[in-house]
């Protein structure tokens, strides 16, 4: 019920100067993204959820 | 069922209904605002004295703004001074306002609507948001660029009335 | 090993060549012709490029390496350099096309590195290719990607689509996605004879969303479903089977379906110019691995410009059902699924880390103002035998 409450937030769009903000994007950095997720998915057992596959696309059994 | 429960209230957490938004004002409110110059608060209807007006809401984190803000410059610049050209920032200080402006070039007036009266009263609840405002007040367009309807909009304002049909002879 | 030709530093240059060529003028002048204004919008041109370059020093040990005798586990020393670009190519007012282009430099001694091969004094290279096209069309987002990975044993190709729906005024989005991927490669065995090739299929869906909470507050989640199918194992890699006898082969089951949910929010303090961020993840898979990651990322404004931001990441793994470091015990007949890789087994992980960043747009110098700077350093030490150094250097520049 709280994330239906949520839901009915509505922030103007004038009004996001703070969640524009470059510390509030998703990832500072594309292409930093891309190392870490290989880095942990080549060193670690799982992987995922973050909008990518969790496996394949190496030459590993991660 | 705990899964249909959770569909439920996902669902809701994005699903939220709009909220109907107030009827938009027909005419220019009269919120003084404070120049970037320092000077003393005006409004914008002041400004014009009597002109037809664009006025440009903007902010300094919006891109869409960086990249309009020089176009509007020169459309200003090839219709001055028929037509007043203003830029509206909203909810920011002049600390971030001066630097942004002189970096895009810009140089027709900028005003700061720290409280967001003016965006509030007029409905500009985006940016960038640009307002037609006709020399007589009346807000004669609601765009968020400067497109081809704009344009025109602005081509109509400008335009000299037409002339009255003589009397009838007795 | 033969030596071979290096067609994956050819193909990164290529490519890079190819990128490069994509480089106009910049275009954020006015324009007061609104004709060429028009013929120009939809042009492409690169409106900005980002390189990476990133830095590993890796120690540790592991049975995936052969550098010991059977029964201990050998080196994983390796130092990867790991050279990367980004371009964003704008097509008008509703397209971006953004081109990564990500190479891969290992130098190690027999290591299961990020993408080495078995092989004693192997220094091994791996290139790719990602595009992606992003399309807004007013509330409707939609994405297509595809990229293609080759390095000396294995080609992968894959590719996407996704699409987001913005919702209560652009309040909230709702995203869903889908992946495939297909891997062919070298069938190495542990003696490193190649004889055939093998292949592996994935194919992955996602569903997100994301809510603004307030002016100052964002949440978002997710959740990702994986399906493999195919040789799932690295052929070369060796289960030990107890001192003085030969080790066996790694074996994974054919298949593997794996889950993950997301959760992610952040939060901006305007009184100190401060963001926090704090993620959580757990995933689980049939093949009996679970785990849970928590990272917290904290960033400072310096100045109107300039970051500091740190961050710790925890990751523990409960390792998959076969991981074993003794055949003999695990083993009930020729084909029982068995591992005796580091990466899949269990262990706690811990990384800290530190960024400096230079953001665009905000520096007081108008030279310096397209462009941006980042220089990283995280630690990165798993608690069963495993650690990494990463130094990065990013530069960004708008055009």
């Amino acid at each position: 019920m709280l994330a239906g409450v949520a839901g009915c937030v509505v922030v103007p769009q004038n009004r996001r100067r703070y969640l524009a903000d470059p510390t509030m994007q998703a990832e500072d950095s594309e292409l930093e993204a891309r190392a870490k997720r290989k880095q942990h998915t080549s060193r670690e057992g799982a992987g995922g959820g973050d909008g990518e596959p969790a496996g394949g696309g190496c030459g590993c059994g991660n | 069922m705990k899964l249909r429960a959770a569909l439920v209230v996902l669902l809701l957490a994005v699903g939220c209904i709009v909220r109907a938004s107030d009827a938009l004002p027909t005419t220019l409110p009269k919120v003084a605002l404070e120049p970037a110059t320092g000077a003393a608060r005006v409004t914008l209807s002041e400004v014009a004295a009597g002109r037809p007006m664009l006025v440009d809401f903007f902010a300094t984190w919006c891109a869409p703004c960086r990249e309009s803000m020089p176009r509007l410059q020169a459309y200003a610049d090839q219709h001055a001074p028929g037509l007043v050209v203003v830029g509206v920032d909203v909810g920011e200080d002049l600390a971030d306002v001066a630097p942004f402006v002189r970096e895009l070039g810009v140089r027709y007036p900028i005003f700061l609507d720290r409280d967001f009266s003016l965006a509030d009263a007029t409905g500009a609840a985006r940016v960038p948001a640009l307002l037609l405002v006709a020399a007589d007040g009346r807000i004669l367009h609601r765009a968020h660029e400067l497109d081809a309807q704009t344009r025109a909009a602005v081509d109509r304002a400008l335009a000299p009335a037409a002339p009255a049909a003589p009397a009838a002879a007795p | 090993m033969a030596t071979e030709p290096r067609p994956a530093r050819r193909v990164a240059a290529a490519l890079l060549a190819f990128a490069l060529a994509l480089r106009a003028p910049g275009a954020g002048r006015a324009r007061a012709d609104e004709t060429d204004a028009h013929q120009q919008a939809d042009e492409p041109s690169v409106s900005s490029f980002d390189l990476r370059l990133g830095w590993f020093e890796q120690d540790g040990h592991g049975f995936q390496s052969q550098t010991q005798p059977s029964g201990k586990p050998g080196s994983e020393r390796a130092t990867i350099v790991q050279p990367m670009a980004l371009f964003r190519i704008r097509q008008g007012k509703h397209v971006q096309h953004t081109l990564v282009i990500p190479v891969d430099i290992v130098t190690a001694a027999s290591p299961d590195a990020l993408d080495a091969i078995s092989s004693a004094s192997q220094r091994n290279e791996a290139a790719g290719i990602d595009m992606t096209t992003a399309i807004a069309a007013g509330v409707n987002d939609f994405v297509i990607r595809w990229g293609v990975h080759v390095e000396e044993p294995l080609r992968a190709g894959n590719w996407g689509a996704a699409w987001t729906r913005h919702l209560a005024e652009d309040n909230a989005t709702v995203t869903l996605s889908g992946n495939a991927s297909f891997d062919y490669f070298d069938n190495i065995s542990q003696e490193g004879y190649t004889d055939e090739q093998r292949s592996r299929v994935a194919a992955n869906a996602n569903l997100g969303a994301s809510q603004i909470l307030s002016p100052t507050t964002l949440v978002d989640g997710s959740y990702g479903i994986t399906y493999q199918v195919g040789v799932l194992e690295q052929t070369w890699n060796a289960v030990p089977r107890g001192p003085m006898r030969v080790p066996l082969g790694e074996k994974f089951p054919h298949q593997r379906t794996r889950h993950a949910l997301f959760g992610r929010v952040a939060q901006m303090v305007p009184l100190t110019h401060t963001t926090l961020k704090l993620a959580y993840r757990y995933y689980v898979d049939d093949f009996g691995l679970s785990a849970h990651t928590v990272e917290l990322r904290a960033y400072q404004y310096l100045s109107r410009w300039l970051v500091v931001r740190g961050s710790w990441r925890f990751h523990t793994q409960t390792g998959v059902d076969f991981y074993t470091e003794n055949a003999v015990n695990l083993m009930t007949g020729p084909l029982t699924p068995r591992t005796a890789d580091s990466d899949l087994g269990p262990f706690d992980a811990d990384e800290l880390g530190v960024k400096l960043m230079l953001l665009p747009r905000r520096a007081p110098w108008p030279w310096l103002r397209p462009h941006s700077f980042a220089l990283s350093y995280e630690r990165y030490t798993r608690d069963n035998g495993l650690s990494m150094d990463v130094l990065a250097l990013e530069w960004g520049q708008e055009l």
